[in-house]
């Protein structure tokens, strides 16, 4: 004799959802906007911490900085780093390192005849930022740096509105030299950069890494290095680095752009607290659908019990309604992210909101990233919860008396 | 008396030659008390019954003379307080829960005063029902479930599912999946509650012609003056107790 017949708990399962279409309907929805909003939601939530990271990457920070020891603490000129050496070179030059830069930054202001404004002075050789920073895209009006001797100045179009100059005109940059007394020198104004965030366009003013060194008299020394690393590699190029470069700091930038690691955490805290919600919203959900669906047929359960039916195979009926509901489900659930990713796929774009994202450093246009691994995890998780509030229904359907279910109305 | 299998295959008739030696059913003493409140109920109070292979046997009584409670305890469904029952030789007492649902599934039949069809499956897979979860082949089960529902009437009404079919052709389906498994014994409670006297007389002519061309035994409470009257033999309840047992002509 066969204890369980798979063909048959099938039919009776697959049949029984549609016994009662409309509560099975709201059930299959309530499971497919589950997964809908469990990937929607972690495909746009990587997508929006990917643009945090890659703009903390991108505004000067890159994947590693090098640095004096006492640079985070005070961002002077008197801690600064000499310029690479070979051995150094050795590891920046090497195939895990895609880019890298040597800059001087040092805090100062920046006077136009009619304001003035305090922001950070960073002396740049343009051609190594390229692929490295921002201001490595180029210039907004007017020209680029040419090269670390241009002579020229690039300002932030916020910070040309904040001085009431523009491209062309001339500012006096000044900051404390290296003998600590006060260095300056005019710039002419020789292009104007965009950034996302407006903070940055007053922030920062770039003028040729040559230039600034001469002003401030420090040789050939510099404040920081930064690189960009090739994919994985972001340890073994700081533990490199860390054996050739001592007497310096090398922290990566999870270390160096804490606020960062911490939006991103905080919002995949919340993905996280969101898909819980979800899952309990979508397994009590099928419990209560399971338990209205089994009073209603504990008649039949007791029959099945009266004429032998064993009590796992009327357990792995109930499961089985769940499976189908839950596979049919995620089918839509799935079908639904991943038209919903789709129609996003050019970017979100977040500009009503911009004011308020760029104080977490979000950008305004978010690009939902889905991974294979997010598809799995969504799937599984909701299906396996639900699957497990399908459980004890199921046990107390087989576990009916078969006297005492036949004699219910 | 000689048992016919249904259909061409046949052959699902389970150990019948050492089960036939046995009556059917023995009833010992059997009491069943009830709790209800501060009341016990004596909803058998020791009853003793025997029945043969073969038999069409009536309980008849008045409601809570305690004709289901007996045929529940008859089926292994309900635990006798004391006293002992034997369904085909086997000592229900003695026995697990699994046995005695394995030996339900094998030996017994089971119609009910409200049909208890399954309404998700058709005439004809709520005929194949038993034999399916007895692991018989489709093709077998299809031509016995067929055969049952020709001999019951049904015949063109295979694929139908019970909302589509009338009570007293849901009760002929029931009847039929009853004995399309060949059981030796068949418990129906109050078979006819639900349909008028001419169906009832029908289906009553039904069972009975199973009960000869198959040798199927049957046991069927009843209020049924009708059903009474086509039992070979007419066992009477009250308050727990038989009253009467006696032949029919």
């Amino acid at each position: 004799m066969r204890a369980v017949s798979p063909s048959l708990v099938f039919r009776l399962s697959s049949r029984n959802i549609w016994r009662n279409p409309k509560r099975s309907l709201f059930t299959l929805l309530a499971v497919a906007v589950g997964i809908w909003s469990a990937m929607a939601l972690g495909a746009f939530t990587r997508g929006l911490n990917q643009t945090l990271v890659l703009k903390a990457i991108n505004n000067l920070t890159g994947h590693i900085k090098v640095m004096h020891p006492d640079y985070r603490r005070d961002p002077v000129v008197q801690n600064r780093i000499e310029a690479a050496g070979a051995e150094m070179l050795s590891v920046l030059d090497s195939d895990a390192v895609k880019s890298w830069a040597a800059r001087v930054r040092v805090p100062g202001v920046v006077m136009s005849e009619r304001e003035s404004q305090g922001t950070t002075l960073v002396g740049i050789d343009p051609a190594s930022e390229v692929n490295l920073s921002f201001i490595g895209k180029g210039v907004h009006d007017g020209r680029m740096l040419e090269d670390e001797l241009d002579g020229g100045v690039l300002l932030g179009r916020k910070m040309l509105e904040v001085l009431q100059t523009d491209v062309g005109k001339r500012v006096v940059l000044m900051s404390e030299g290296v003998d600590g007394a006060v260095a300056d020198r005019g710039f002419r104004i020789v292009g104007a950069f965009d950034a996302e965030l407006e903070a940055t366009e007053r922030n920062y003013v770039f003028v040729g890494r040559n230039v600034l060194q001469k002003m401030l008299g420090i040789g050939t020394d510099v404040s920081e290095i930064s690189l960009r690393v090739a994919d994985g590699r972001q340890d073994d190029v700081q533990r490199a680095l860390r054996d050739v470069a001592k007497d310096s700091l090398v922290e990566n930038w999870e270390t160096l752009e804490p606020l960062t690691v911490s939006m991103r955490d905080v919002q995949s805290g919340f993905l996280h607290i969101w898909n819980v919600i979800v899952v309990i919203a979508v397994g009590f959900g099928l419990m209560n659908t399971l338990f209205m669906a089994i009073f209603e047929r504990t008649r039949e359960f007791g029959l099945f019990r009266a004429i032998g039916m064993r009590p796992a195979m009327i357990y792995l009926q109930v499961v089985g309604e769940s499976v189908v509901l839950l596979v049919l489900g995620a089918l839509l659930g799935n079908l639904l992210a991943l038209g919903t990713i789709g129609y996003f796929a050019g970017g979100l774009d977040l500009s009503r909101f911009a004011q308020g994202l760029e104080h977490f450093g979000a950008s305004r246009i978010v690009y939902p990233i889905l991974r294979l691994s997010d598809v799995v995890t969504s799937n599984a998780t909701i299906i396996v919860l639900a699957l497990l509030s399908t459980l004890y229904p199921a046990w107390r359907a087989s576990r009916l008396e078969p006297v005492e279910a036949l004699s219910k109305i | 008396m000689a048992r016919v299998p249904f259909g061409a295959g046949g052959g699902l008739i389970k150990n019948l030659s050492d089960n036939s030696k046995h009556p059917t059913i023995i009833c010992e003493s059997v009491e069943r008390l009830y709790q209800q409140g501060d009341v016990t109920v004596h909803a058998l109070a020791g009853v003793s019954l025997t029945i043969e292979c073969g038999e069409f046997v009536s309980l008849c009584g008045p409601s809570g003379s305690g004709k289901t409670t007996l045929l529940n305890c008859v089926a292994g469904l309900d635990i006798p307080t004391s006293g002992e029952v034997y369904l085909i030789g086997n000592k229900i007492s003695s026995m697990s829960k699994t046995e005695l649902a394995d030996l339900r599934l094998n030996n017994v039949g089971f119609v009910f005063q409200a049909y208890n069809l399954v309404p998700v499956l058709s005439a004809q897979e709520n005929v194949e029902f038993v034999m399916e979860l007895q692991g018989m082949s489709k093709k077998l089960r299809g031509e016995k479930a067929r055969s049952v529902l020709r001999e019951v009437g049904l015949e063109g009404m295979e694929h139908r599912r019970p909302a589509e079919l009338s009570g007293g052709q849901q009760q002929r389906v029931a009847v039929a999946r009853a004995i399309a498994s060949e059981p030796q014994l068949v418990l129906a409670d109050e078979p006819t509650a639900n349909l008028d006297s001419k169906t009832s007389a029908s289906l009553m002519d039904i069972m009975r012609k199973m009960n000869e061309d198959h040798g199927i035994t049957f046991v069927f409470s009843t209020h049924d003056q009708l059903v009474m009257d086509r039992a070979r033999r007419l066992v009477r309840m009250h308050d727990g107790l038989i009253e009467s047992d006696e032949i029919q002509s």
